[in-house]
């Protein structure tokens, strides 16, 4: 990103590499903890059961929730995965109508594309407040915790919310926007 | 019709608009919620959190934690060595050899770019030095990638398993034989094109040492399959298991892993993930929209109007998967039309499963085909050949997967012996 953001003020570089490392961060914690609860899980019943059951101890040997939990953690972060995947250009991009018009109106098109990205993303974050909103005002919980869901629904609107706000950025100033990669699979 | 034609319109517009799948595929939720729904399209945001709550999606981070971690070191060049060793008396033995390793990384890694990459940046240069043909060495490192996402554990598997509700476990079990049956195609076509280079001689000893060095590489499909099929594991426990073996024998017995290259794998993979999830979830939401407007069971009905005979329908669905192939990458061929074909593909008398395996078979083949043939794109920078090069080194391969492909949709045994038990 940094060779072509050169153009870009220095604020908006700076706020969106801030953002984009705590993104990474989030959810790099997201996917720890979701790897660490099923592993200590797995661990827990398959090695600690035989030998609680050998030493004729009842109780638990897994993780409890372990599974309900990793999903939550899931979703915080597949919806911080949003902006990472904005931020790197990784999104799935069919690029069949890419040989659709002219090869110089190229540039103006990648823009125009932000642009739309970007009220849509804005939208469906718009309805994904609205979703978490009415799950608030239902009071609907985790059955396994009996906690709240909406804080982690909240992660949707969040995550689409800052897909949005990066892709207008990238309208506004095309310098931001990061080279797509060589090869997606 | 009116509003089907506006649809496709729509869709029409957003490719020529540069606009990601994820961004397409919300279009079309709000568009079928709106024209034939109640209009809410806060709906669509409801069946992404259902869509995403269920427990086997947290087996696809885990799987691309456990290649990322796997392909770190050296497990790639130790799974090498033990089959170089094994197949050093044949003509051709190291191109045998080259295959069986992507077959056996593929039990790892669940990708066929990682695979090709992992294999081919080291069988390459040895198949070049030991005399091969450049055209079949290069033929031989892309078609053995394609393997990555038919020998399981297949990250294409159970994204079809979520989006079609079809048990992964036994979708698993269903790409064994497949995909054991294209490496013995490859194998033979191996020998057979190499049968007038000179055999070597086999030695224990160097067998012996190979398979002291990588036996904790090898043993690592053993403990993920094994697990998965003797029903000892789910395929999400599966995958943790795995992860923490790759993550100590990379660290404590391979020694090539350290902890800040663990934050580099995970963050990799949460790129993958923010790519993949959201994508996953809106295409789960659309599945759910479309069951609720039976449009499934309207296309059955309708294609059930014109096409009577299931040979046919088969026929002409590979011929569209093929066509698909070339267009577009696994991911987005399955989740836009897995949740469309497999109900058609039910009604005309194949099982979800066997069909599964179908879809993937065709779309591993559409790795090796212009202009979206991934692994040809991937093998043009990693090993800097010309397009058109890799196009004629990759068609040999393609015939014997066609030939594979054929086989198996008119003996859906070869795929289904190990679900049922039976032929």
């Amino acid at each position: 990103m940094s060779a072509r953001s050169t153009s870009a003020p220095a604020g908006a570089r700076r706020f969106v590499e801030i953002w984009h490392r705590c993104e990474c961060l989030i959810a790099v914690a997201a996917f720890s903890l979701i790897a660490g609860l099923l592993i200590l899980d797995v661990l827990g019943r398959e090695l600690l059961g035989p030998i609680y059951k050998w030493l004729n101890i009842k109780g638990a040997t897994g993780v409890y929730g372990a599974q309900k939990l990793s999903v939550y953690a899931l979703v915080l972060a597949s919806f911080c995965g949003i902006g990472i995947a904005t931020a790197t250009a990784s999104h799935l991009q069919p690029r069949v109508g890419f040989g659709w018009i002219p090869k110089e109106w190229g540039p103006g098109m990648d823009r125009l594309a932000d642009l739309l990205s970007g009220l849509f993303m804005m939208a469906v974050a718009y309805y994904g407040f609205v979703f978490v909103q009415s799950t608030m005002s239902t009071g609907l919980r985790a059955q396994a915790f009996n906690i709240p869901v909406w804080p982690f629904q909240l992660a949707i609107p969040l995550g689409f919310l800052s897909a949005g706000v990066r892709y207008l950025c990238f309208a506004a100033w095309p310098s931001l926007r990061p080279l797509p990669p060589e090869f997606q699979e | 019709m009116t509003a089907a034609l506006l649809l496709f319109g729509m869709v029409l517009l957003l490719l020529l608009l540069r606009q990601p799948l994820l961004v397409i595929l919300l279009a079309i939720c709000a568009f079928v919620q709106i024209v034939w729904g109640k209009g809410q399209l806060d709906y669509i945001i409801e069946d992404m959190w259902v869509g995403l709550d269920k427990e086997l999606i947290l087996s696809i981070p885990l799987f691309i934690l456990c290649g990322n971690v796997m392909t770190q070191g050296s497990t790639a060049k130790r799974l090498i060595d033990i089959m170089a060793a094994i197949t050093r008396p044949l003509p051709g033995g190291l191109a045998v050899s080259a295959i069986l390793s992507c077959g056996i990384f593929a039990a790892i890694s669940g990708s066929s770019i990682v695979t090709m990459l992992a294999i081919g940046t080291v069988m390459y240069p040895a198949m070049k030095a030991g005399g091969y043909d450049t055209k079949f060495s290069l033929g031989t490192i892309m078609s053995g990638g394609t393997l990555g996402i038919i020998i399981p554990p297949s990250i294409p598997m159970i994204i079809y398993g979520l989006v079609t509700e079809a048990s992964v476990t036994d979708l698993f079990l269903a790409g064994v034989g497949p995909g054991i049956l294209l490496l013995i195609g490859f194998s033979i076509y191996a020998v057979w094109f190499n049968r007038k280079m000179p055999a070597q001689k086999f030695s224990w000893s160097e067998l012996k040492l190979a398979c002291r060095n990588g036996l904790w590489a090898v043993m690592m499909p053993v403990i993920l399959l094994g697990g998965i099929y003797s029903g000892f594991f789910t395929a999400t426990e599966a995958a943790a298991v795995a992860l923490v073996y790759a993550i100590c024998v990379e660290t404590f017995v391979h020694n090539e892993m350290k902890l800040k290259d663990f934050y580099k794998v995970v963050l990799d993979a949460s790129k993958l993930g923010g790519s993949l999830f959201p994508v996953l979830a809106v295409a789960l939401s659309l599945n759910i929209v479309l069951i609720e407007h039976h449009v499934p069971a309207t296309m059955v009905q309708f294609m059930q109007g014109y096409i009577t005979s299931p040979l046919m329908f088969m026929l002409l669905v590979n011929l569209l998967l093929l066509g698909v192939g070339c267009l577009m990458t696994t991911g987005e061929a399955i989740l836009i039309l897995a949740p469309l074909l497999a109900p058609m593909a039910e009604a005309y008398g194949y099982d979800k499963i066997v069909f599964g395996i179908i879809m993937i078979l065709n779309l591993e083949i559409g790795y090796l085909t212009p202009p979206v043939g991934l692994n040809l794109i991937v093998a043009m920078s990693a090993f800097k050949q010309p397009f058109g090069l890799l196009i004629k080194a990759a068609v040999p391969f393609i015939i014997i997967m066609l030939f594979c492909l054929a086989l198996v949709v008119w003996q859906p045994w070869i795929a289904m012996y190990l679900v049922k038990g039976k032929f």
